[in-house]
């Protein structure tokens, strides 16, 4: 569920994503991206609206030298898109000025997707990187012993330029895509569950197919109208040898 | 007109029209009418035919326009509310500890903007509360349960500026007609 | 007149005396908590508002369940025989559990309602003791138990001269009329097994109850507010269905002629079966943790519930007495205004099942107003018809009639002019269980002033029907 992320980092500060902590989806829930020029990896430049118009829009930052959760982040989402039905985007945007349009083609070639399959990888001007930085909750850092990026893994799900939802991690299961994209097509969720040990749920919540599923708090809750059957069908068992009862009209009628 | 009194006078009309019904029955009562089974019969069916078909009638007009989130609009603000014995508090960060339930059910309302759809995801840190907006004139404009356990989302966008008390519609204890919240609509 | 019946007759009469005591006694709790919301200060003592509240809810539902429960079993017992032993240990039971009932709400200040929404009774935040909700909930244990007890015992009755698919009229929808089943065979078996599955309803959240305060389970809120509903809905539901039961019966005899179970009557009331247990759904749409198809099918069966309701029953009594050379007694006149409150409050209930109006109706007075209306104008003409129809059975002699019109009058206003309040209250975003108004609703404080007037007139009504009925009903019991 989309708030075991909040819960398993109670007590951290809530203000603003401090390094080494990925960023808590409830922050930037509906924050909107910022309109910002894109270099596509084809050399031509493109703004995020324009992906983001008509079709829900997955967003990911990576740089192209990472030896880090990168190409596992990219591997998994090219997974899970495969499994999730609909028609989407997945724009890929890199932090790191070094990268140009030949490295993410690259990169793109690496993970074996292309531009037809909804697949974009492009570059955005630092300060551009920085405006989105700022409503997303995603940061990077230089490592010069490393030299390499710090950084978090992240996937937005992004409904007409708002962050409908967002995961943190270096995986993408293809339940957390599911459920995000049949909210992008109206099928919402109008509660959920905390998490948390509970006996006897109603209606448990099913992420991988956005439904509601029966549990076994909705047996008890048709165990009532069982007993009262089976109660009526056994007393009238035991009355079949029937008495047979005089009326007495007399009785009620004034 | 409001939802309150279009119910209200549809509620009267309804009432008006059964008392008569009955008062017209009783008068009859005075002169001996005979029993026509097969008249009462028919009439019986239309009456039955016409009740099914308004109350389809009212089940197609009235069924689609549920208080429930939909996709139609992207949320523009989302405000975090936990209810809890005996305040609301209300905040633009997640409140998943006592001390920050502390903290932002005493400090000063949140404010949202004007025109804004705004989903207030709404929960109780122990027993049933109800999370009512109403107006400052007091009028009552929506309201979600907070379920301990369930996080209910609730949309909501308010054009007219102002302070909105919000109180709380479900039995929780003692206090209960003293338990508030509220928000300001910049 | 023989031994049995005689016993029969005497439960009774105990069951209606005591229902005459505790009706005025339910009402002055309910004066009680009008006063409090009356009131433009704020509650000096809200936890005796909380605690009489809880106490007048239980109680009322209490006292109508049991004396329609009791009234239809004499009316059975031309029929079939209930035991008269199983319903004066069900009275003993109910007595025990409402002396228990008041030791909790008035000694230990338990208040969080009649119908204890889980989890508030085990956060009391200091109102009100852990005992009182031990002997609350010890209370409810003991009035279930016996009114399970009498309501198997009434369909063992019925078994014994009907099968159940005889009881429930099934072969009146193929057409045949034999054997033949009055309509009480049918409502009464068909609102007990109703009244059944609620209380195992009720018995599930009492063991899931101790199980999460023993700290055995942690249990799920929603499934216990489910559960809660399906046992409070059903129980409310099923005592203004015996009341009914009470009216098929009785009223034929004033209006001197037949009102037979046929065809559309066992359609009716086999369909009511069915739905009743999803209507309480409604309960709750503002629970947006369930899911959106059952939302709808709260609607859809709350709305269609009114179609038996109106075509069988509301009709059925207008062409019963229409034409009809009616005997107009306080019994007659109470009946048919009976199944008018009856009828406006359901009016009132499906506006309210309809989850659009229920957004800005839940919770407010409007849902007292609705139950009000077809329990206080309903149920209550209906059981309060019953006993001067017994009493004059029983111990005959007249009352002016002058005085008998006066009562029927009195009750009438007062009960209407009261309920009147609430929709006002209701219609302007009053909250309901408000112990005092704050500022934005101050005008619900107001409503509540008017409706004492009417409080008033209702026990001045109420007065003199104790002295009319009443007496017939001691009479009768110690001839």
């Amino acid at each position: 569920m989309r708030t075991c992320v909040v819960l398993l980092i109670l007590g951290l500060p809530m203000a603003l994503p401090a390094p080494d902590s990925p960023p808590i989806e409830d922050q930037y829930l509906y924050q909107a991206l910022p309109d910002v020029p894109l270099k596509l990896s084809d050399g031509s430049e493109a703004r995020l609206s324009q992906l983001s118009s008509g079709k829900p829009l997955l967003v990911t930052f990576v740089f192209t030298r990472c030896a880090g959760i990168c190409s596992p982040l990219l591997r998994s989402l090219k997974g899970a898109a495969a499994k999730a039905e609909g028609g989407f985007r997945i724009l890929a945007i890199s932090f790191d000025p070094r990268d140009t349009p030949a490295d993410l083609s690259a990169l793109a070639a690496h993970v074996g997707v292309a531009q037809k399959q909804g697949w974009n990888f492009a570059i955005a001007a630092p300060a551009d990187m920085q405006r989105i930085a700022k409503v997303t909750g995603f940061w990077f850092q230089w490592d010069s012993t490393s030299r390499q990026y710090d950084h978090p893994g992240l996937v937005l799900v992004v409904d007409r330029g708002r962050i409908l939802r967002m995961r943190a991690g270096g995986t993408v299961p293809a339940a957390f895509l599911q459920e995000a994209l049949e909210e992008t097509r109206g099928k919402l969720a109008k509660s959920y569950p905390l998490p948390g040990k509970v006996a006897f749920r109603c209606f448990q919540y099913d992420p991988a197919t956005g439904e509601l599923a029966f549990d076994w708090g909705a047996v008890l809750m048709l165990l009532p109208g069982g007993v009262a059957i089976v109660l009526a069908v056994v007393v009238f068992r035991r009355g079949r040898t029937r008495v047979r009862i005089s009326m007495k009209n007399s009785l009620m009628w004034p | 007109m409001t939802v309150q009194l279009k119910a209200l006078y549809l509620f009267l009309a309804i009432a008006a029209l059964l008392i008569l019904v009955f008062a017209l029955a009783a008068l009859s009562t005075t002169s001996s009418i005979p029993a026509n089974a097969s008249a009462a019969s028919r009439l019986r069916k239309s009456f039955a035919i016409l009740l099914g078909l308004v109350l389809l009638a009212a089940l197609g007009l009235t069924l689609p326009n549920t208080p429930y989130p939909r996709q139609a609009d992207v949320p523009e603000k989302v405000v975090f509310v936990v209810a809890k014995q005996f305040a609301f508090g209300l905040s633009e960060t997640p409140i998943t500890t006592e001390e920050q339930w502390e903290a932002v059910s005493s400090s000063a309302p949140l404010e949202i903007p004007a025109g804004a759809l705004v989903e207030f995801r709404v929960t109780s840190f122990d027993v049933n509360h109800g999370f009512g907006v109403y107006t400052a004139g007091g009028r009552l404009l929506a309201q979600t349960q907070a379920m301990p356990g369930y996080v209910n989302r609730l949309r909501l966008r308010l054009d007219r500026p102002g302070k909105y008390p919000v109180l709380c519609l479900e039995l929780c204890g003692m206090q209960h007609h003293e338990m508030r919240g509220a928000f300001v609509v910049r | 007149m023989d031994a049995a019946m005689d016993r029969i007759r005497r439960v009774t009469l105990v069951w209606m005396i005591t229902a005459l005591v505790l009706f005025p006694a339910m009402t002055l709790l309910g004066y009680l908590i009008r006063r409090f919301q009356a009131s433009p200060t704020p509650a000096a003592h809200p936890e005796w508002f909380y605690s009489l509240l809880t106490l007048h809810a239980l109680g009322m539902v209490g006292t109508w369940f049991v004396s329609s429960m009791a009234g239809v079993s004499y009316l059975l017992s031309r029929y079939v025989r209930p035991s008269p032993a199983v319903s004066l240990g069900a009275f003993f039971g109910t007595l025990a559990g409402v002396v228990l009932v008041c030791l909790a709400t008035v000694g230990g200040f338990f208040g969080a309602g009649w119908y204890f929404l889980f989890p508030l009774p085990l956060y009391p935040n200091g109102a009100w003791p852990a005992w009182a909700t031990a002997l609350f909930f010890g209370a409810l244990a003991l009035l279930g138990t016996s009114w399970l007890v009498w309501a198997l015992d009434v369909l063992r009755a019925i078994s014994q001269r009907y099968s159940l698919s005889a009881a429930l009229c099934l072969h009146y929808l193929g057409a045949s009329t034999e054997p033949e089943v009055p309509p009480i065979v049918l409502i009464t078996t068909v609102s007990l097994i109703v009244c059944i599955s609620g209380l195992v309803s009720a018995v599930i959240v009492l063991v899931l109850f101790a199980a999460h305060w023993a700290g055995w389970l942690n249990v799920d809120a929603l499934l216990m507010k489910n559960l809660t509903f399906l046992f409070g809905h059903t129980l409310v539901n099923i005592s203004l269905y015996l009341g009914l039961g009470i009216v098929y019966e009785v009223l034929p005899g004033y209006a001197g002629r037949p009102w037979k179970t046929n065809r559309i009557v066992a359609m009716a009331w086999s369909s009511i079966l069915f739905l009743v247990l999803f209507a309480y759904f409604h309960h709750l749409y503002m629970d947006f943790a369930q899911p959106g198809w059952v939302q709808t099918l709260g609607q859809i069966a709350s709305y269609f519930l009114s179609l038996p309701a109106a075509a069988v029953t509301i009709f059925g009594v207008l062409n019963l007495i229409y034409g009809a050379s009616m005997r107009w007694t306080p019994a007659s006149t109470l009946f048919v205004l009976g199944v008018l409150g009856w009828a406006i409050g359901g009016v009132a209930a499906v506006i309210d099942a309809t989850v659009a109006v229920n957004f800005v109706f839940h919770n407010t007075l409007w849902v007292p107003a609705h139950f009000h209306t077809y329990f206080l104008a309903g149920l209550v003409f209906f059981v309060l018809g019953f006993i001067d129809h017994l009493g004059r059975e029983l111990s005959p002699g007249e009352e002016p009639k002058g005085l008998s019109k006066f009562t029927v009058a009195l009750l009438v206003v007062g009960a209407y002019g009261f309920v009147a309040t609430f929709y006002w209250s209701g219609a302007s975003s009053v909250p309901r269980r408000f112990a005092a108004y704050p500022d934005e609703v101050m005008r619900g404080a107001a409503h509540a002033r008017t409706s004492l007037v009417f409080i008033h007139v209702f026990l001045l009504g109420m007065i003199l029907y104790l002295w009319m009925a009443g007496r017939r009903c001691v009479r009768a019991l110690f001839s």
